[in-house]
């Protein structure tokens, strides 16, 4: 063994003493890393073997046998080795290979931890306006706490795939490209607010769409959440500090916190919010133009 | 491609070295079972379909990784769009309903419904069902199965702009 390779594993040893959970988590975040970014294959190399090693020694029925998946491998998949492209690959897209090493410490570094930590906030913020308010995670006739929850579970239990689009065209143009026609962006914004960024996040159970609006001294934010599967739940109301506006046969929840206006409804698998430093009719000139886009 | 029995047997020493190891970095990201399975099965297909790419890599496990990765995100990323499309358009709720209008009916009982392609769609896309599965269920190859997705899935989108 060369002496680059024993000084490697003499570093990446210190997964040995890491819990399995621990090393899923390093593998997810590998996963989530943006496509410029390229991952330390012997690293994840080193990693997996770790885990396979132990799954071995105390089986847990993870792994199916691998015999087994090979004979499925030749009478399944290998007919169908003509094509290149992936079978999800419902367009022409190739799939890539091929890599550039990069330093395992990347995995280990604080930066690493940026998007959950951004995720992180905002929930942290929801559920500051909603204890601060004399909203309560009741006052909707539904469990927003659990939302949260499940909201953050996803965040940090599933792999989420993000892209931010520079110099975006507009949300909606960016909603199209996920083949999202409905009708969900506001055509109008308060005077001096143009659209600064669009950021994505994919998990399999929802796409969130976090659109940044800012003007020379303040943001407004617009998210809308496309879920895998359509909405049951409704909102109820049941507080004065809450103003409903109904357009389009829609109910939009419009309340007010710290001089911030953050309006939520729900339409189709959609869960939207505005927020931002807003009037009550600023928000509901934005609600309106919603619907009047043609 | 068919394989010459070099890479037919470099392939094969590969995939019982790596498939274990190829499905925990599925399982880490996809936490399905069987997607991950189909990913790792997807990545040796398609190193099948590039042999040379694969032979001739400085790194044949990295290039495993790499092609895993991208299934994976490819694979979120298309069940996504194929869900918001077919959100759109719910057969079972217009039948429901019964508020479906004449263009619905239309759409529900043409060529174009073909009731059977829909419910493949729904399946890959809100049960997260597998395209081998999907195939079995059918009593076809995995590759027509595919095909009748992305035919489905055109005839929705060129329904949908229309």
């Amino acid at each position: 063994m060369s002496d680059s390779n024993k000084s490697n594993r003499d570093n990446y040893s210190r997964f040995d003493n890491m819990s399995t959970e621990e090393l899923e988590e390093i593998l997810r975040l590998d996963f989530q890393l943006p496509d410029d970014e390229e991952s330390d294959m012997d690293a994840i190399l080193y990693i997996t073997e770790v885990i396979e090693k132990r799954e071995k020694e105390h089986p847990t029925g993870r792994f199916t046998d691998v015999q087994t998946s090979w004979a499925s491998f030749k009478e399944n998949y290998l007919p169908y080795a003509e094509d290149s492209k992936s079978l999800y690959d419902f367009e022409d897209t190739e799939i890539q290979a091929g890599f550039t090493k990069t330093p395992f410490e990347k995995f280990l570094h604080p930066q690493r931890k940026r998007k959950t930590k951004r995720f992180a906030g905002i929930a942290a913020t929801l559920i500051v306006i909603l204890l601060t308010g004399t909203l309560t995670a009741n006052a909707f006739g539904f469990d927003l706490w659990g939302a949260v929850a499940t909201w953050t579970k996803d965040t940090f239990g599933f792999s989420t795939l993000s892209s931010r689009e520079t110099m975006p065209e507009s949300l909606q143009k960016t909603l199209e490209k996920y083949e999202i026609t409905s009708e969900l962006v506001p055509t109008w914004f308060p005077e001096g607010y143009s659209l600064e960024d669009v950021e994505v996040n994919e998990t399999p159970l929802k796409t969130t769409f976090n659109a940044t609006y800012k003007s020379i001294d303040d943001e407004i934010s617009i998210i809308i959440v496309a879920l895998s599967e359509p909405l049951t739940k409704t909102y109820e109301k049941d507080s004065d500090d809450v103003t409903v506006y109904t357009v389009n046969s829609i109910e939009h929840y419009i309340m007010t916190n710290l001089e911030r206006i953050k309006v939520v409804w729900q339409t189709e698998n959609f869960e939207c919010s505005i927020s931002g430093n807003l009037s009550v009719e600023e928000a509901e000139t934005m609600i309106d133009s919603i619907y009047e886009r043609k | 491609m068919s394989l010459d029995k070099r890479q037919n047997h470099f392939i094969e020493e590969l995939y019982i070295e790596m498939h274990d190891k190829l499905t925990v970095y599925a399982q880490s990201a996809l936490d399905d079972p069987s997607q991950a399975e189909e990913a790792v099965q997807d990545t040796f297909r398609i190193a099948c379909a590039k042999p040379d790419d694969l032979l001739s890599s400085n790194n044949p496990r990295g290039w495993l990784f790499k092609t895993l990765k991208n299934i994976i995100k490819n694979t979120l990323h298309n069940r996504a769009r194929l869900n918001n499309l077919l959100i759109s358009i719910d057969v079972d709720t217009i039948e429901d309903t019964n508020s479906a209008s004449e263009e619905n009916f239309d759409f529900l009982y043409s060529n174009i419904a073909e009731k059977e392609e829909y419910k493949l769609l729904k399946r890959i896309a809100f049960e997260k069902c597998t395209m081998l599965e999907a195939a079995q269920e059918l009593g076809i190859s995995v590759e027509a199965c595919k095909k009748r997705v992305q035919r489905a899935r055109k005839k929705l989108q060129k329904y949908l702009k229309e």
